[in-house]
């Protein structure tokens, strides 16, 4: 089953919808995989890496539905779900929650909020079996506030999150329990737009992490003022609000560094780059060896130097900052090749040094052979340099981008994203090097790839569908334009910003019938 | 930034769970020092304390409660510092060290911890080859236990 489960979230991600459809549906039936024994990572991080979703089938198969934008049938198996738990209440609590979160976005909310007065209830009723009751019921009591703010009842939501907090203040303010109530109230404040209350608590939140001793650079302290600041900005206070974020920031940075880099911004723009230079060389002479910043810095002064025409200096400052880079990271780290990379991309975009661009990625690729292979995405951005190597339109670009599409598609997946994307390059490449029927091939290409991976729905695919169709026109293959326009048409409905897409799409068919109606 | 990363250190060195809760393992001694270090500086060189730690997980081999625990700790801090193929090379390693109709469930679970590995690098090739083969292998084990069945029942 978990391999099933797996295997199917692969083909979504190489974009073969209809293979990953029926392998979920394929373990429809069955019971949750137990999973006991396997260690992974049960820490899910936004952004972060792709997590193959391992659960109860039907609402696994749900989610691939919501995620492609298949509302209704979510929606039947969400019901199904809840229908078929009805005789086991902890498989009945999990399928409404899952359904009430799924009626808060695509649903009634008065709808969810009923179903969440339901899981409330459950809780409730499950106190003397569930060792973690109390913090599982703030939960859902804070779950149940949304639903109640989202559903127009604000004044209930803010009596339930009021006497929370009222509950949780014998453990002490500086206690986990509550300073939780504290943020939930805080955030539902802000959902009912009621910020003269959430003002009051967003300065609790920071006094309390001022008095529990929290450092100016500590997560607690920072996500404290960053509400404050949201507050204020949602109050109409932006200067105030841009100040705070600035104060929560500041302290990141080595003392005065921030006011040297922007010492040197000013001499750059005042005319006055040998100094800006001297200055940096200061700053890479004492600059911390583990800092991430200082390169970042480094490569946005010397885009500054070549902005202003001061190329020489640009290069300087390449060649002053490599060498850093190789001392802060380990020689066989794939972060070294890519700092290598992104100086390479500098090199030749910035500076038209292409030899010394040449050299920064073969010592890129060997650091990438020798930890992760050929075949590793750390190869994408070398090959993607590569290519840019050559010049717009030349065969050598075309073969360049020819060989980073085929790269993705045996990483990525044929029918992937990336892949889709490449051939979209490759095939404004051969349309810039005048070689219009090979790019008329490569857009249609691109449009199947797109349609597999989307199902042929959603608001990238249609608009998708649209920017080809304008391209055609523009090489008078009206026929072509005006087919793959009534596609686009066809399919603008059913998703968000729809209808402003399709008067897009008809201004767009008109243009095209007028075409193809002049003599 | 600095500070960011070295939280997502300290986070990395607590993510590993078991059934919930996180074991000690044969190779912890050397592991807990990788971490450490990490945590203080994200580009320290802790290669040597990986592979004492891997060789320590391999020696106490699958019969090693925490075996699967030991694995993903090696992948996981050989991950942290770039070396993928050592990443995958642990797996491997580990397999190896599973023959046997009897750890053909331990074979199971590592292929599936190896497969959600290369996922989350976005190996999606690389990961469908695995699940393909791990199917394959289901599918074949459960031929063999229905054929045994039926022998034994016909």
């Amino acid at each position: 089953m978990a391999f099933v489960q797996c295997l199917a979230f692969v083909r979504e991600q190489e974009g073969d919808l209809d293979e990953a459809e029926s392998l979920y549906a394929t373990t429809l039936g069955y019971a949750a995989p137990d999973l006991t024994g396997v260690v992974i990572n049960r820490i899910i991080s936004y952004p972060g890496p792709p997590v193959p979703p391992i659960g109860e089938p039907r609402t696994t198969l749900a989610g691939f539905y919501l995620t492609h934008e298949r509302t209704a049938e979510a929606e039947h198996l969400y019901r199904e779900a809840v229908n078929q738990a009805a005789l086991d209440s902890t498989k009945r609590l999990d399928a409404l929650r899952q359904l009430s979160g799924f009626l808060a976005f695509n649903g009634s909310k008065e709808e969810a909020l009923a179903t969440e007065r339901q899981v409330v209830s459950l809780v409730e009723a499950q106190r003397d079996r569930n060792p973690d009751f109390p913090s599982a019921i703030a939960y859902e009591r804070n779950a149940l506030a949304e639903r109640l703010t989202e559903a127009g009842h604000e004044a209930e939501a803010k009596t339930i999150l009021e006497e929370d907090l009222i509950h949780a203040e014998p453990k002490g303010r500086e206690s986990p329990e509550y300073q939780g109530a504290l943020s939930w109230l805080l955030h539902n404040r802000i959902q009912a737009k009621d910020y003269d209350n959430a003002e009051k608590l967003a300065e609790e939140a920071v006094r309390l992490a001022e008095s529990n001793g929290a450092a100016p650079d500590s997560a607690q302290w920072r996500t404290a003022i960053s509400m404050l600041a949201e507050v204020r900005r949602d109050q109409g206070y932006s200067a105030e609000a841009e100040e705070l974020i600035r104060r929560s920031l500041a302290p990141q940075q080595p003392e005065g560094m921030q006011e040297r880099i922007a010492a040197i911004d000013a001499l750059i723009r005042g005319g006055r780059p040998q100094e800006a230079f001297v200055e940096m060389q200061q700053i890479a002479e004492a600059a911390d060896a583990s800092s991430p910043n200082d390169s970042f810095r480094f490569l946005s002064l010397a885009q500054l130097f070549v902005t202003f025409g001061y190329k020489s200096e640009a290069a300087k400052v390449a060649a002053l900052t490599v060498p850093l880079e190789e001392n802060r990271l380990r020689s066989d780290d794939p972060r070294l090749a890519s700092a290598l990379t992104d100086w390479a991309g500098f090199y030749r975009g910035h500076l038209g040094l292409l030899p010394q661009a040449d050299i920064l990625l073969s010592r890129a690729e060997g650091i990438v052979r020798e930890c992760c292979g050929m075949a590793t995405p750390h190869m994408e951005p070398l090959l993607r340099e590569r290519a840019w190597m050559a010049a717009a339109g030349s065969a050598a670009r075309i073969r360049g981008l020819e060989d980073l599409r085929d790269f993705r598609a045996s990483v990525y997946g044929s029918n992937s994203r990336p892949v889709e994307d490449s051939t979209r390059d490759l095939a404004v490449s051969y349309r810039e090097s005048g070689q219009w029927q090979q790019a008329a091939k490569l857009y249609l290409n691109a449009a199947d790839i797109s349609a597999r991976r989307t199902g042929g729905r959603g608001f990238e695919h249609v608009q998708l569908l649209d920017s080809i169709a304008s391209e055609f026109a523009a090489h008078s293959d009206l026929q072509m334009a005006l087919a793959l326009n009534q596609r686009a048409l066809d399919r603008a409905t059913g998703f968000a910003r729809a209808d402003e897409l399709r008067q897009i799409i008809q201004t767009h068919h008109a243009e095209i019938q007028l075409k193809l109606r002049a003599p | 930034m600095r500070a960011a990363c070295l939280i997502f250190v300290a986070l990395l060195s607590a993510v590993g769970t078991y059934a919930g809760t996180t074991h000690r393992n044969a190779g912890s001694k050397y592991f807990d020092e990788a971490d450490r270090i990490l945590t203080n500086n994200s580009n320290a060189n802790i290669t040597a304390l990986a592979e004492k730690g891997w060789a320590a997980v391999r020696t106490a081999g699958p019969a090693d409660p925490s075996f699967l625990e030991g694995v993903y700790t090696a992948a996981r801090i050989f991950g942290v510092l770039g070396r993928e193929l050592r990443v995958e090379s642990v797996y491997a390693e580990a397999m190896t060290t599973c023959e046997g109709p009897a750890l053909e469930v331990m074979r199971a679970r590592l292929r599936l911890m190896l497969a959600r590995e290369l996922i989350g690098q976005r190996q999606n090739v690389k990961a469908e080859g695995i699940l393909r083969s791990a199917l394959s292998k289901e599918e074949r084990l459960s031929h063999k236990v229905f054929c045994m069945w039926r022998l034994f029942n016909v």
